[in-house]
């Protein structure tokens, strides 16, 4: 029976989760056998990491990856990439040098499956506000991003909070133009209820997604420490409050992928890595029963 | 292909030599920390320290060979059309006449780059001194026998 993806919230993984098993020679293959073990359909690759050959898309890599996604019922679920607007040392890269790097990683992505991209933008403070110029950036990527029928989002991280001005300047360029090739992907990380490390706040409130989930096109499933629960969910993430945030994203309608990123500090392990990548979809399956 | 966890691999360390035999220099195999690949020009590079000699980055002693191209670090500053990825690591050649000679050596590799997503005030990179740089420390170290 070929899998067919529930409308509603549906659980996927980021191979950024598996970053130390790359660096030391995993493949997209022993990734995406974990992810079918665990149900995990929906997957996240990035762009600069998991192609081999980028900034070009070989045949062969596009065939494999095809092949794959068939094989272990795999659904290409976000595209992670980045706008590298410092990439010189000696000055920003201009409108258009942006917008030539978009229009590469939208066609690969295009060319992959993806609909979502999770568009990185280049920053300006501790509190990751985007650059002055980020209207003109996306207004001069839209074309191409219609074109290969892709949403750019950028994802709205702690420090970020969801009542951060940014997010509201987002949705109001949303609403402005009425566009279909920008939306938000919100990391989980923004509801942690502890401190960050730099700016000494804690995170937002579950409830404040809600007036947001209209323009949210993907979720990252961050956590880093899963603890053990005495209830039916059998685990929690130690900071984040999941069943919280996942019952919101069911009842009010929310149809989208949420891909685990896992960011603890044992996942160089691979048990430890395989074993918390486990905990977190048995939470995410029990909260929303499937 | 299996990769070390450690950055500096010891797989892939060794004098290099012209034809008639002589050791002219040494290489160093060496794969990146960061999650993912870099444009060229993103890179910092810094200096080797090899058992306390140093390798400066402008010096015309280094180059680096990332799939199978070599440049300075200087070409390397102006190339945003090349990529280093994750799982190919980039073999670091030193000219050193004589080469290394045989038995241990303490290896020392520092580089950082540019991440434009992350706050501008983390992308510090000062290779004179030991982790200066965003992310973390920018200096790898081995110690390793060459034969």
């Amino acid at each position: 029976m070929k899998y067919v993806p529930p409308k509603g919230p549906k659980r996927g993984v980021s191979l950024y989760s598996y970053t130390d098993m790359f660096l030391r020679g995993m493949c997209i293959e022993d990734a995406f056998r974990e992810m079918h073990d665990m149900g995990a359909h929906g997957v996240e690759i990035l762009g600069n990491s998991h192609i081999p050959g980028y900034p070009v898309l070989t045949d062969e890599f596009l065939t494999e990856w095809h092949e794959l996604c068939e094989k272990y019922e795999i659904i290409p679920a976000e595209y992670g990439h980045w706008i590298d607007g410092r990439m010189w040392e000696d000055r920003m890269l201009s409108v258009d040098e942006c917008v030539e790097l978009l229009e590469n990683d939208f066609k690969i992505a295009h060319a992959l499956g993806f609909h979502c991209l999770r568009t990185k933008q280049t920053v300006i403070n501790g509190v990751l506000d985007p650059v002055e110029n980020w209207r003109d950036i996306i207004t001069a990527a839209t074309p191409a991003a219609l074109k290969y029928d892709v949403i750019m989002l950028p994802e709205i991280h702690g420090p970020t909070t969801l009542s951060q001005k940014m997010v509201q300047d987002f949705v109001e360029y949303i609403d402005k133009t009425g566009t279909k090739a920008f939306g938000l992907n919100i990391d989980f990380g923004v509801f942690s209820t502890r401190m960050h490390h730099r700016t000494g706040s804690v995170g937002s409130k579950p409830e404040e997604l809600i007036p947001l989930l209209p323009y949210v096109k993907c979720c990252h499933a961050k956590f880093t420490s899963m603890i053990p629960s005495d209830d039916e969910l059998m685990f929690r993430e130690e900071w984040i409050p999941y069943p919280e945030v996942l019952t919101i994203l069911k009842e009010h309608g929310w149809d989208g992928w949420m891909v685990a990123e896992y960011e603890g500090r044992d996942r160089d392990d691979e048990y430890a890595l395989s074993e918390a990548l486990h905990q977190h979809q048995i939470l995410m399956k029990n909260v929303l029963g499937y | 292909m299996l990769l070390e966890k450690d950055n500096i691999q010891y797989r892939g360390f060794h004098n290099i030599y012209d034809e008639q035999g002589n050791a002219i220099g040494f290489e160093i195999r060496f794969r990146m920390h960061y999650y993912r690949g870099l444009w060229l020009s993103q890179i910092r590079v810094g200096r080797v320290i090899v058992d306390g000699e140093e390798f400066l980055a402008d010096s015309g002693l280094m180059t680096w060979i990332i799939d199978g191209n070599e440049y300075t670090p200087a070409q390397m500053k102006q190339d945003n059309k090349h990529f280093w990825e994750m799982q190919k690591p980039a073999i670091i050649r030193i000219k050193k006449p004589g080469g290394l000679s045989q038995g241990y050596h303490d290896v020392a590799v520092r580089y950082s780059f540019s991440s434009s997503y992350m706050p501008p005030e983390l992308e510090v990179f000062d290779d004179s001194v030991e982790g200066r740089a965003m992310m973390g420390s920018n200096t790898f170290k081995k110690r390793m026998l060459i034969v």
